[in-house]
């Protein structure tokens, strides 16, 4: 049989779509299922065609950079896990460790490290400030030459109040220390980032994706207050500024969220002066939605989640390792880094283009969560602000509210996870696995927030199971 | 100075897509089918996922089968080495098998597991069930009515003749072709759809498409890849090979946890509109039908 000719199918309109299903559909309750209602506070259609549809073209990175991230409370074992990550292709290394050690050890840390070749990123927490000095030391001390080094230092006051319920040091005093670690770095470490916001935590903390951008946009109004009251130019506070956003693998809502920030965080920019501001944006795979249990099962979450963060344009992606909800990584940091080789393999991405740029669907989700996060924004602005707004309660009332809903959906079932509340695998035991130490507590004694705190979404059941194990342990013994 | 942020307005970066000129006005549930065969989809069709336990020993595959249905799942693949009559029976031990669908690599098994309904006197006529066949053997397969026939395909351009060729199967006929990668994979899924509908002899057929999930043989990232692919082109069924050691591995729950905790499936063609997915979806289609 020959072909028929292409083209001749007539035009179809949303219209003709709405006829169409309400041949096959008819029970009201079945309709309302094709609106999604969104924990964002919108809702969204089954599907969207050209109509209505503006696309937006935003130039992706090109390559996504890998983050290896490297637990480095065990500096030999640290330094030999980042040596393995570049050899294996890690494009950078992101160390954390709570407290900074003696010059020994972190000679030992980054030995045989070229930070020239390979940006090397830390989070040494309370540390990060005095951190920064020694680094430049040491990069002058190991002849390097600091106009070429990359990376970043986590150094992120606006979280110690989001996390502690107050700044490390007292505001006046982080303010100072804000001016000079800027100062610091953008006469010695031109290429090098700062300043952090860490808006990740909100989802960590149960918070959705509009109130994730929301809040990063208001951290970044507070470090340009404080720039400005000590008279430091909008352009450094840019030049050394990165964004940590959450990747979770709610896929079609994170990839339009990256977007939606890439938008507003561009405008934002914008209003102090800054044209075509390209924000480097960190998208750190979630904490919040990993189990101890089949634990495997966090390799496809973080597949998902890296593939959402290459759509959605992050810059670089941190992952973490799948078993480090049990225990320290070891062998899994290898894990973490083919993920991203295989999606990079599978994307093909050799080009600036935006690869979802023209998507009705995504492209609707993107000015949908643009809007709402801007008023949300804006409605924080109005209340003086992100400090503010900490201190007067707001965001924590937004945040708590979703966390407890979740919870309770969680609980009840309505709000599934994989191998916790659906589909066990009741043969499984974690209790001998199990030897993570918990993370320390951030919270200040001298509070003037209420601070928010990170949990896993499944952690109380499985806590609860592992308790459960133990006994018939013991019970067995 | 700050500045005054409720006086503005977003502005977005407006798109120059030199293939602005592709995008057309379908919508899912019509033809040509580009964007979905249903108009609602996953939410009045859900795709269905069938696990395919890779092995060929009876007790194993009891095993498997019962642990599979007891966590919810219904629709099993055999492979193609022969099972005999005295197989099936260890196989589907202390099994309902009301609440099964079952599908074959092969002719021979089809053949021996109908043998085995007929000495358990079950009624074949009321199970669904898939074969994986070639185009000689579909009118064979006719008599059978609850019987949909896979069909593997390497290009594009055998669907032309498989949709000259065949006549009155359409509803009971799937495909199944070589996925490649991400946007590929989406790119032939909706071209194959546009194809069928506009060379198959009647243009309300829909096509039915089904991918192939590499399985233990690869990795967990590529094969969770491959599931959202098929996702976002719109199959009507995935399959995922199951090793023998699939209690210890995650393979099993990659589509579990892609319809519980993405909400992927709230939508329909959901990177449609894409200059990129467009523009790779034309190119399949005017290339094949050259």
């Amino acid at each position: 049989m020959a072909a028929k000719q292409t083209g001749n199918f007539s035009s179809h309109s949303m219209q003709d779509w709405i006829s169409e299903i309400k041949k096959t559909v008819t029970d009201p309750k079945e309709l309302e299922k094709l609106i999604w209602k969104t924990e964002n506070g919108f809702h969204l259609n089954v599907f969207y065609n050209n109509e209505n549809t503006q696309p937006v073209f935003l130039p992706s990175p090109g390559k996504t950079e890998f983050r290896q991230l490297i637990y480095a409370d065990k500096i030999m074992a640290a330094n030999q896990a980042a040596q393995a990550a570049v050899k294996d292709g890690a494009d950078s290394l992101y160390f954390k460790l709570t407290a900074l050690g003696t010059e020994n050890e972190i000679n030992a840390l980054l030995k045989n490290l070229d930070p020239e070749k390979t940006p090397l990123h830390f989070d040494f927490e309370e540390s990060n400030v005095a951190w920064l000095y020694m680094y430049v030391d040491y990069l002058q001390t190991n002849q390097f030459n600091p106009e070429n080094v990359k990376g970043s230092i986590n150094y992120d006051p606006m979280s110690e109040i989001l996390l502690g319920g107050n700044f490390i040091y007292a505001e006046a005093e982080a303010e100072k220390i804000f001016q000079s670690v800027l100062e610091a770095v953008s006469f010695e470490l031109p290429q090098f980032k700062i300043i952090n916001v860490n808006a990740f935590n909100i989802r960590e903390c149960g918070g959705n994706q509009v109130q994730e951008i929301a809040v990063a946009l208001a951290m970044t109004v507070e470090y340009m207050n404080w720039a400005n009251k000590n008279g430091i130019e909008p352009k450094k506070v840019f030049d050394h500024i990165q964004f940590h956003l959450s990747a979770g693998n709610d896929h079609l809502l994170e990839i339009s969220k990256l977007r939606a920030f890439r938008i507003l965080i561009q405008q934002l920019a914008a209003a102090y002066g800054i044209n075509d501001f390209q924000p480097q944006i960190n998208s750190v795979g979630m904490n919040r939605n990993k189990t101890i249990y089949s634990a495997e099962n966090n390799i496809i979450r973080s597949t998902l989640e890296s593939l959402g963060s290459v759509l959605g344009g992050a810059n670089s992606i941190t992952l973490h390792p799948h078993d480090d909800t049990f225990r320290m990584p070891e062998k899994s940091y290898k894990t973490t880094r083919d993920i991203l080789k295989s999606i990079t393999r599978e994307l093909s991405l050799s080009t600036k283009e935006d690869l979802v740029s023209g998507s009705y669907y995504l492209e609707n989700l993107t000015k949908k969560i643009s809007e709402i996060s801007w008023d949300l924004f804006l409605e924080i602005d109005k209340q003086d602000g992100y400090i503010a707004c900490l201190k007067n309660k707001f965001i924590q009332q937004q945040i708590l509210t979703l966390a407890e809903k979740q919870q309770s959906d969680f609980m009840s079932g309505e709000l599934s996870v994989v191998a916790v509340n659906v589909y066990l695998n009741k043969n499984e035991t974690k209790t001998t696995e199990y030897t993570r130490v918990e993370h320390s507590d951030l919270s200040n004694e001298n509070r003037i927030s209420i601070p928010l705190k990170a949990q896993r979404i499944s952690e109380k059941l499985e806590f609860e199971r592992m308790k459960k194990e133990s006994t018939s342990t013991i019970d067995k013994n | 100075m700050k500045p005054d942020f409720s006086k503005i307005d977003i502005s977005y970066p407006e798109s120059k897509n030199k293939y602005s000129d592709l995008l057309m006005t379908e919508v899912p549930g019509l033809a040509p089918y580009t964007r979905g065969n249903y108009t609602s989809m996953y939410l009045q069709h859900p795709m269905e996922v069938w696990y395919e336990p890779e092995t060929n020993d009876p007790k194993e595959l009891n095993h498997s089968l019962k642990q599979l249905i007891s966590s919810g799942a219904g629709n099993f693949q055999f492979g193609a080495d022969p099972l005999s009559l005295k197989d099936w029976k260890i196989i589907f031990s202390k099994i309902n098998l009301k609440n099964i669908k079952a599908g074959f690599n092969s002719l021979e098994n089809f053949h021996s597991f109908n043998e085995y309904l007929k000495s358990e006197n079950e009624d074949a006529s009321k199970f669904t069930i898939r074969i994986f066949a070639e185009t000689k053997d579909m009118s064979s397969l006719k008599a059978f009515k609850n019987v949909k026939v896979i069909l593997k395909m390497n290009e594009l351009t055998e669907l032309i003749s498989i949709a000259s060729e065949i006549k009155d199967l359409d509803k009971n006929l799937a495909i199944r072709f070589k996925t490649t990668s991400y946007f590929e994979s989406i790119a032939a899924m909706r071209s194959a759809r546009r194809i069928w509908s506009e060379t198959a002899n009647d243009e309300n057929a829909k096509l039915s498409l089904d991918v192939l999930i590499p399985g233990s043989e690869n990795n967990l990232v590529k094969s969770t890849t491959i599931a959202v692919a098929a996702w976002m082109g719109g199959a009507q069924s995935i399959t995922i090979p199951l090793s023998p050691n699939w209690e210890n591995e995650a393979f099993v729950n990659i589509p579990r946890i892609i319809e519980e905790e993405t909400h992927i499936q709230n939508t329909i063609d959901a990177l449609g509109g894409a200059f990129h997915l467009e523009k790779l979806t034309e190119d399949y289609v005017n290339t094949t039908l050259k």
